[in-house]
């Protein structure tokens, strides 16, 4: 089946503390990344890591998964289809699920250049961020 | 007086003429309602022949021929025989049933005719901030443009913390393709 489009989902740590809480796995980000962050009152933070990420395709009548901490399903993203921009952006059902609990449930328009950020769960004094966007 | 219920009925479906007519006139001038019933079968009569065209057969003809043939016969085999104009409107009462009918099938066929769209369609670019649930009580949902209009942010509140023993997994964040690109420190990721 052909995809519509690839959709990237990024898991990121902010924290006003020390960032190697995160563990030794977790990768700092790049400066303009990080000034693009913190422009953002919700997603400032004084340190950021990067905890995992996951692209996958977007396929038209298919339930898609991203697991951005693969292969823990502790975090996880499903979306499907519901139509394309004249754009070449794409209409999602989007959900997350954390610790195998659906949490939200939204339908956003994703177009490259314009991710989506979720705001979700405090994790080790800091917090817990997902990058949703679609890639070219 | 009052008139019938018969002659009331012929009278509000326009069938009446001659003194008959004039006399029901009089007597329904007082009764503004009756008028008005009158009035809107009369219109619904209009909208009827709008909808079904005289040359035009109707969803399923055989049912409605057949139905169409079955009223006209029963009243031949128990009524005595009528004048030409009580005929006609004898006519007018047995085809309004199965026109009504046809009326009501061809609305349930328009309504077969109707298509979802395609799974995937193309849609006209929305910009209205998305639509947001959240099944867990005690939490709260927000949605934010960010600072540059360059993306949404959508604000949990209220999520239980992720247990601290959770540990980023050896094999994280190694996909094939991503829109992160690393950069001069290679072990720092970009967007």
């Amino acid at each position: 089946m052909e995809p519509v489009g690839r959709v990237g989902v990024t898991l990121i740590f902010g924290t006003n503390g020390d960032p190697a809480t995160a563990g030794e796995r977790a990768k700092p980000l790049a400066a303009d990344v990080v000034a693009r962050l913190q422009k953002s009152k919700e997603l400032n933070f004084k340190n950021y890591r990067s905890l995992g990420r996951d692209v996958q395709p977007a396929l038209r009548a298919h339930d898609n998964w991203a697991l951005p901490m693969r292969p823990s399903e502790e975090v996880r993203v499903r979306f499907d289809v519901q139509g394309r921009l004249a754009g070449g952006g794409l209409r999602l059902d989007l959900e997350l699920w954390l610790q195998q609990k659906k949490v939200l449930k939204t339908s956003p328009t994703l177009e490259a250049g314009r991710p989506l950020y979720i705001r979700g769960p405090a994790w080790r004094g800091g917090q817990m961020i997902l990058i949703i966007e679609l890639i070219k | 007086m009052k008139p019938g219920d018969e002659i009331l009925a012929l009278w509000l479906e326009g069938e009446l003429d001659g003194p008959q007519q004039a006399e029901v006139d009089a007597w329904a001038a007082a009764h503004p309602e009756l008028l008005a019933e009158r009035e809107a079968i009369s219109l619904w009569k209009v909208d009827l022949r709008g909808v079904i065209a005289a040359d035009q057969q109707p969803p399923f003809p055989d049912f409605f021929n057949s139905r169409i043939e079955q009223a006209l016969r029963q009243p031949a085999q128990t009524q005595p025989r009528q004048n030409p104009a009580s005929q006609i409107r004898s006519w007018w009462r047995n085809l309004a049933v199965p026109a009504l009918a046809a009326g009501m099938a061809l609305c349930f066929w328009l309504g077969t005719e109707f298509r979802p769209a395609p799974a995937a369609v193309t849609v006209v670019a929305l910009k209205e901030p998305p639509a947001v649930y959240t099944p867990l009580s005690g939490v709260t949902v927000e949605v934010v443009s960010t600072a540059g209009n360059d993306g949404t942010v959508i604000v949990l509140e209220g999520l239980a913390a992720m247990p601290d023993s959770l540990e980023v997994p050896e094999t994280s964040g190694i996909p094939g393709e991503s829109s992160f690109k690393l950069v001069t420190n290679p072990d720092t990721v970009t967007f």
